[in-house]
């Protein structure tokens, strides 16, 4: 209340428009909303650009497993070569298979008899875990696509009620009493839609995305899982 | 992660810091206004006009041109023989009604000076009437005067007799001989009272561009007439229901008493005639009739007197 009543003495002097003029003569919740949306906007385009190289380097390092798997060398030494190093994506299910399967042959006597369950079983598991790294911080930015436009919103709200309260002050319906209120009350829904946008627009593309690789991975597990259900039914 | 946000951060403050410098910062100033004053006007007000008549235009030019008269010809041919008269024959008199009357007094005062100076030279043969009528015309062609002929020239000079002054020049000149033997606040104010009317035109005396009955139904206002047109058709029963019933536009002049009663009913007139004429005329008959007497403000029973109202089924709806 009191932020309405100097909102409106300084309606008296010529009205300043620049941006920090119109953040700083805001009321302390819109100025609130506006430092939330500013960082919710900086938290999202971090998440952006860290998706973004995160699946490319993926997808580039899924296409490279698959040629040496695919070329025909044997599996042992692929996963001698890929246990020892930090694996991810369709390396991680091999990985994750073939320790089992090692795991199952280490006895005196190998236990085939549910092998190929067990092995779909650990590379369900990888999978999804693998599923919800790719997907971490996707929920950041589908919130703030959401809620950021309501956000910025409520911030405008409050910012007009507190011009009409300058109105009430002055008692003039002047345009110089109304038009600063206004102004910074827009400035937070612009800010909200300068954060949802992007967020709304780059979920969609990093989700998109993600489901493209996890489809992926699952073919090939299923491709695996095949071939190792084969070897096992032939020496059972 | 970490590097993406510092990148998120670095791309975000920079683009905050362009916005601030780059974008204008408008300071506008709103003068502050205070309440309009509205002014409520009745109706009465506005339709209170005088009906036109395109065939009586003439009427405006015509005053217009009278003013002129009066005025522009004293001006040119008062020029001369005033400065001329003045200077010689009353001399010391310092005639301030004739320098007021003539507001172009220096024009004709640059021309005397050179005849005065060719003065001496020829020989003054006195010949008043006509040299003075040649005066007169001189002033059309000024510059020639002085070295052609300098007969004339003494002449303007030497009479002591005033010459028998141009007869549109009459009011100056009576007044230059008025004043020269007494000054009289008073025929000065009549004077203007005299001027003034010529220049004032037609004015409001006249009775221009209008007709009398047009004044006359113009004076009844809209909202008076549409009281009376209102009350007439309570009581109306137009023939809607028949072909071409809703066309048919019936004006009655009626002549009403100062009561509100109808006296008579003048005349019936319909748009859109045929074998419909009878219906559509009775029906406004009846509407007249039947609905007397109407409540009419007495003090303008001259102008409802006799009044003319329009039956238009296209009203109703």
């Amino acid at each position: 209340m009191g932020d309405a009543v100097t909102t409106g003495a300084a309606l008296a002097s010529p009205a300043n428009f620049s941006l920090l003029a119109l953040f700083l003569q805001a009321h302390i919740v819109v100025k609130c909303v506006m430092v939330g949306l500013f960082l919710a906007s900086l938290w999202c385009w971090a998440i952006i650009f860290y998706k973004t190289v995160a699946l490319r380097r993926m997808r580039r390092r899924m296409s490279n497993f698959e040629e040496d798997f695919w070329s025909g060398q044997s599996l042992e030494a692929l996963y001698k070569e890929r246990s020892e190093e930090d694996t991810d994506g369709l390396a991680a299910v091999f990985v994750a298979a073939m320790r089992e399967w090692k795991r199952s042959h280490e006895g005196a006597k190998p236990a085939l008899a549910s092998l190929a369950q067990r092995i779909d079983r650990v590379m369900t598991m990888t999978l999804s875990r693998e599923g919800e790294e790719l997907e971490r911080g996707l929920m950041v930015l589908a919130s703030t696509g959401s809620a950021a436009p309501f956000i910025g919103l409520f911030g405008t709200v409050w910012g007009i009620m507190s011009s009409f309260q300058a109105i009430a002050g002055s008692g003039t319906t002047n345009l110089a009493v109304v038009a600063p209120g206004i102004a910074e009350a827009l400035l937070a829904t612009a800010l909200g839609l300068l954060a949802a946008i992007p967020a709304t627009i780059f979920y969609n593309k990093l989700a998109t995305d993600i489901a493209r690789i996890t489809h992926e991975m699952e073919g090939f597990a299923d491709e695996f899982l095949a071939i190792l259900s084969r070897e096992i039914d032939e020496r059972l | 992660m970490r590097n993406a946000l510092i990148v998120s951060a670095i791309l975000h403050f920079s683009l905050l810091a362009a916005a601030i410098i780059s974008l204008p910062t408008s300071h506008f100033e709103t003068p502050t206004v205070n309440a309009l004053p509205v002014e409520l006007v009745t109706i009465a007000d506005e339709t209170d006009l005088t009906e036109g008549r395109p065939e009586e235009t003439e009427v405006v030019e015509e005053a217009a041109t009278e003013t002129v008269e009066a005025e522009t010809p004293p001006e040119p041919e008062a020029q001369p023989g005033a400065t001329d008269t003045p200077a010689d024959e009353v001399a010391t008199d310092a005639d301030a009604i004739a320098t007021a009357a003539e507001s172009s007094a220096p024009e004709p005062a640059g021309e005397p000076e050179p005849v005065e100076a060719t003065e001496p030279e020829p020989e003054p043969d006195p010949t008043p009437q006509t040299e003075v009528a040649a005066v007169e015309r001189q002033p059309v062609e000024p510059e020639p005067q002085p070295s052609e002929t300098p007969a004339p020239v003494p002449e303007t000079v030497v009479p002591t007799r005033k010459p028998p002054p141009p007869p549109r020049r009459t009011q100056t000149a009576r007044l230059e001989q008025q004043s020269s033997e007494s000054f009289d606040a008073d025929r000065l104010s009549q004077l203007i009272n005299r001027t003034a009317p010529s220049g004032g035109g037609s004015g409001s005396a006249q009775a221009s561009l209008g007709s009398e009955s047009g004044r006359a139904q113009a004076s009844l206002t809209l909202s008076e007439m549409d009281a009376l047109r209102a009350q007439m058709q309570r009581c109306w029963n137009p023939p809607i229901g028949i072909e071409g019933g809703q066309d048919l536009v019936v004006t009655v002049q009626i002549r009403l008493a100062p009561d509100g009663s109808v006296v008579e009913i003048k005349q019936i007139g319909a748009q859109g005639l045929g074998a419909l004429y009878d219906v559509a005329a009775d029906a406004a008959r009846r509407a007249v009739v039947q609905c007397q007497p109407y409540r009419l403000p007495p003090a303008k029973y001259e102008v409802w007197k006799d009044v003319q109202v329009n039956f238009d089924p296209r009203d109703l709806f």
